[in-house]
């Protein structure tokens, strides 16, 4: 049942982005603009290089463009804009005056603004200490820091000069660090000395160290301080100096002159979740990432000038990226760090109604638990500005569709949007053409050419298959770092359908161009809309001499998903309450606090395949009653027997 | 003591880039002659050989140009125009330029002249003592003049004889004109004769080059001669085919031209005779791949969202517009191109477009044109490997404008 929630006025239709971008078209190209998504969606895939060249003319970037395009049927290997020169940080810094860029607001309420021109000159000045330190193009900078302006403005550096950008934030574990940064091989480590979470402070500096112990290419370490606190000092380490923040100089430089480099320039390593092995590090492109960006800033979440932008995140989430990105709109961004309910549960609108927030982003389960706690936050907060919600990590809930409607705002484009860090952008998301129905995504991005697959591999319209983009996009990752000949890349993405990106998202297409996700179709584990891979927990769970083995997955439960450790004891050891609080306290501390599982359960043993592959997803399927696939090819099946009907998982 | 009408002339910019460039070359820094238009093949060696031959032939020959020539002349022509044409029809010069000036003297009325046009149709006008009118082109009529804005002008006074320089494909635009029949009824309909420069037509990218004298061959001068297809600028020699209704115009070039030139070189005359009458159009096939790839790829690799160009349809030129407020003229602008880069433009000024408009003509002829002819078979499709080997200067060249571009 498609049942229509909100659509924009037809005074909002022509005002729209979306609309301008229609009238551009249709002064260069033989297009007729008539506020029909759909038509314009199969303009953009049949006419790919018209359109992301559009778009790049569309937003006015500095660079230089050339309409050259490789766009052949195995789309891994495509190219867009080849040969065309830009600087990423040069477009971010789309304005120079006194007017507000980017504000931080921590949990506690402290609250810091930088204009524009200040950003301008931050960034110079982080420029000049790269420069001074000797980064050259390339060389990668690890930031492990909080969700802070001087993060943003590190960035911002890093892309200007053409090295290589890679962040976590600080509640990743000393090991879950280690794992990313040390395959990257950073030459400097930018780290925040602490930061605060449901008012507890916590000591980061401690953990360096250990990080400097396992990735010995850090040579140089920059330190930042908590945003209106005095830098914790580290002891002093050997072998590297130490470089505090707060303390750079610029010589009074408001602009610089950008070098621009090939829109493939690296910009950026985000890592996979780690499901098999260690985290990959997966290299995206700034030219195409701008790009795409825009498109999605601009013409799907109607972004202009001026507006106030907020996305609930931390800098170790690709939504950390996108969210930045606003800033080649001209948009302000706001950037919150901390537990989102400190103190209050309406925290964040709190903060939306004081900022005058146009575009309020949050995760899925964020929403679920505002519902959960009924929070009417209407009555409480006006929200004038609020124009646009963005929900994503997992997918939102037909009753939390309800929900925003009925007790946030009334009159807003809730656009549910769901992509990855696999191309830090959507394949699905908003517009303000189409109508938003209970419990859909709207639609596919503009240039996607999105699908919903059967096994098989054919096209499926209202049933559940495989997410697919048949497509090329310019923000497909340019290669994983340390991948030899592609190998992890082409499997990640096309080793299931020939010349496809297959996603892995479990999902459905509607008739009406909309979309409904239903979560990872691997085994990958989603606890509130969060990607955490299995391969961290288990490379903990290892460590026990207690342990024999071990098995992890997600059970769906509560319109989310729960982590459940199955594990088999090793001769002579029993699971006691000092073990369990051991266990638990180990992945919390090295992987993440979000990988701590909701429930650990002694079994005899575990399933394998014939090749001695433990089988996640079998025990996923048993656990929830479904029928398991490809049975034959475990070594003993039998094992399967324990974990059905199990008494504690149904609690 | 010079005339005021003379001392206003300044020397042909092209020959103040070759200049430049030299100034710069002395320096020992790398000059990529992209300015100056010279055909970049040899000249057949048959014809060649001939030229050798004749070389005794001493004798004054007629004012008109020797008959035999202009007989073959007359039958290749025909042959590609579906109208006849004879001998008398034909004027051989030395150089079509020479003609074109004399064609000036004669000449009693306005000049309506493209922009962009040819740099030396304006001063003959001016040594002619004519009143030039300049049509401003657009790009998205391939840089010609519709015959809506032909007649605009001509409307004004339609007592005046008018005569339209038509030069496809153009230097410098290297475009080719569509609107050849909207133009003619614009002929037929007032006093206005048509000098159709068609210097560049054996070098037509499609093989199917239309000229303005076949819509309308009572009131078109055809120009065409020696110095681009056959590689023989130097050999200076052009002709124009005059039709009969235009007698008058053909009787007293002649009348000049036994005044001033007498005849052109015997040698050369000869020799011309076995560049129409022997069969060249492997040589011409050749050519015209070569500068259709060389022209593809600097279009391809140098147009952007700050430099725009149309794609070459014939010659050795295309026109670069770069996109930019940093300059006051197009000549401010090549001039910091050519200190800056080594690279050598014509500013678009120099053919009549207002100077603030960043235009400029690139010329794709700094390869050794001979050497590239050799190493390709006829119908051998020219890939970018093969270019960067033949032509290097080219390709560096492209490369370096483009750096450059990324400051703009
Ligand atoms: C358009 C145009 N017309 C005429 C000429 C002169 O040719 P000729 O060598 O026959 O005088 C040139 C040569 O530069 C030219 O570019």
């Amino acid at each position: 049942m498609n049942k229509k929630l909100w659509e924009a006025s037809l005074h909002q239709k022509r005002n729209s982005n979306l609309f301008r971008f229609e009238k551009f078209l249709a002064k260069k190209f033989n297009y007729i603009p008539e506020q029909n998504f759909k038509k314009l969606f199969n303009w953009t895939i049949k006419n790919p290089k018209m359109f992301w060249s559009s778009i790049w003319e569309y937003s006015n970037l500095k660079g230089l463009k050339k309409d050259k395009f490789y766009l052949p049927k195995n789309i891994m290997k495509s190219k867009f804009l080849i040969q065309s020169k830009l600087n990423f940080a040069e477009n971010l810094l789309s304005k120079n005056d006194n007017s507000k860029a980017v504000t931080f607001i921590s949990e506690n309420g402290y609250r810091e603004e930088k204009s524009w021109r200040e950003l301008n000159y931050n960034t110079i000045k982080v420029v000049n200490f790269l420069n001074k330190i000797k980064i050259k193009e390339k060389d990668r900078i690890a930031a492990y820091t909080v969700n802070q302006i001087e993060t943003v403005e590190s960035f911002l550096a890093t892309s200007a000069i053409g090295a290589i950008w890679s962040s976590c934030s600080p509640d990743f574990g000393t090991q879950g660090v280690i794992e990313r940064f040390s395959q990257i091989k950073p030459k400097l480590l930018i780290i925040t000395d602490r930061y605060y979470y449901n008012g507890k402070e916590i000591n980061v500096l401690e953990r360096l160290p250990n990080i400097l112990k396992k990735i010995k290419s850090i040579k140089n370490i920059l330190i930042i301080n908590y945003p209106g606190k005095r830098n914790l000092k580290p002891n002093k380490i050997h072998g590297v100096k130490i470089f505090f923040y707060k303390n750079l100089k610029n010589k009074k430089e408001t602009e610089i002159s950008y070098k621009k480099f090939d829109f493939d320039k690296e910009l950026a390593i985000l890592y996979s979740s780690g499901t098999t092995g260690k985290p990959k590090c997966i290299c995206h492109r700034a030219g195409g990432v701008l790009l795409q960006h825009l498109k999605e800033h601009k013409l799907h979440c109607n972004v202009k000038e001026g507006d106030n932008i907020f996305y609930f995140t931390t800098c170790g989430w690709m939504m950390w990226n996108w969210l930045i990105t606003f800033l080649a709109s001209k948009a302000s961004i706001v950037l919150f760090e901390g537990f989102p309910m400190y103190k209050k549960n309406d925290l964040l609108f709190k903060i939306a109604e004081k900022e005058r927030i146009s575009l309020f982003g949050i995760s899925a389960k964020y929403i679920d638990q505002l519902k959960k706690l009924n929070l009417k936050i209407n009555n409480k907060y006006k929200l004038k500005y609020m124009k646009t919600i963005c929900s994503t990590g997992s997918p939102l809930s037909p009753d939390s569709f309800d929900y925003v409607y009925k007790n946030i705002k009334k009159n807003v484009h809730l656009a549910s949007i769901a992509g990855g860090t696999d191309l830090v952008s959507c394949f699905v998301l908003g517009n303000i053409y189409s109508p938003v129905y209970k419990g859909q995504i709207q639609n596919n991005g503009l240039g996607m050419n999105t699908d919903v697959f059967s096994e098989k591999g054919k096209s499926l319209i209202n049933k559940k298959g495989e997410l697919v983009c048949k497509s090329a996009f310019p923000s497909m990752p340019i290669y994983f770092w340390n991948d030899k000949n592609n190998q992890k890349y082409k499997s990640a993405y096309f080793k299931r359908f020939k010349d496809v990106w297959h996603h892995g998202d479990y999902a459905e297409k509607k008739p009406n161009g909309g979309y409904i996700i239903y979560g990872r179709s691997d085994t990958t584990l989603n606890p509130g809309g969060v990607r955490l891979g299995t391969a961290e927990i288990y490379s903990e769970v290892e460590k026990f001499k207690e342990i024999k083995e071990s098995i992890v997955v997600g059970q769906s439960w509560d319109n989310d998903v729960r982590i459940i450790l199955f594990i088999v004891m090793s001769k002579n050891f029993l699971l006691t309450d000092v073990l369990f609080d051991k266990i638990k306290s180990q992945i919390r501390k090295n992987a993440s606090p979000r990988h701590v599982p909701s429930k650990i359960i002694v079994v005899k043993d575990i399933p394998r395949t014939k090749s001695g592959k433990v089988v996640e997803l079998a025990v996923k399927n048993t656990i929830e009653g479904n029928k398991i696939k490809n049975i034959e090819a475990l070594a003993n099946p039998e094992a399967l027997n324990q974990f059905r009907n199990l008494k504690e998982l149904s609690f | 003591m010079l005339k005021d009408l003379i001392k206003n002339l300044k020397p042909s910019s092209t020959l103040m880039i070759n200049e430049a460039s030299k100034k710069i070359e002395e320096q020992g820094k790398k000059i990529f002659k992209f300015g100056f238009g010279q055909s970049p093949f040899s000249v057949p060696q048959d014809v060649v050989e001939e030229l050798k031959k004749n070389s005794y032939q001493n004798k004054y020959l007629p004012i008109q140009g020797l008959n035999q020539l202009r007989e073959v002349v007359a039958k290749y022509t025909s042959s590609k125009k579906n109208y006849e044409y004879n001998s008398s029809n034909v004027l051989i010069g030395p150089g079509s330029k020479e003609l074109m000036f004399l064609l000036q003297i004669i000449f009693d009325g306005e000049i309506i002249l493209p922009a962009p046009s040819w740099v030396s149709y304006a001063p003959q006008a001016i040594l002619g003592r004519n009143k030039i009118q300049i049509v401003q082109t657009k790009r998205e009529n391939n840089w010609f003049p519709t015959g809506q804005e032909i007649e605009e002008i001509i409307f004004k006074d339609d007592k005046k004889n008018y005569l339209l320089f038509l030069n496809s494909p153009n230097n410098p635009s290297g475009q080719v004109c569509e609107r050849l029949d909207e133009i003619s009824q614009i002929a037929k309909k007032y006093k206005l004769i048509i000098l159709s420069d068609e210097i560049y037509s054996e070098l037509c990218f499609k093989s199917n080059f239309k000229s303005i004298s076949s819509f309308c061959p009572e009131k078109t001068i055809i120009s065409n001669g020696l110095s681009k297809w056959c590689g023989a600028g130097g050999w200076r020699l052009g002709y124009f085919i005059i039709p009969d209704s235009l007698n008058d115009i053909n009787k007293m070039i002649n009348v000049l031209a036994s005044e001033t030139f007498s005849a052109v070189s015997a040698p050369i005359q000869y020799a011309a005779i076995k560049a129409y009458k022997n069969d060249h159009r492997k040589y011409i096939t050749k050519s015209k791949n070569i500068l259709k790839a060389v022209g593809e790829y600097v279009y391809s690799n140098l147009k952007s969202n700050k430099i725009l160009i149309n794609k070459p349809q014939g010659g050795f030129y295309l026109m670069p517009e770069f996109l930019n407020n940093k300059f006051e003229s197009s000549s401010e602008m090549c001039n910091n191109i050519l200190s800056n880069t080594g690279i050598a433009l014509l500013p678009g000024s120099d053919f009549g477009f207002k100077p603030d408009r960043m235009l400029a003509r690139l010329s794709f002829t700094d390869f050794d044109g001979q050497k590239f002819m050799d190493q390709i078979d006829e119908n051998e499709k020219i890939d970018n490997d093969t270019i960067k080997k033949l032509a290097p200067k080219i390709v560096e060249g492209v490369d370096i404008l483009n750096k450059w571009s990324e400051s703009l």
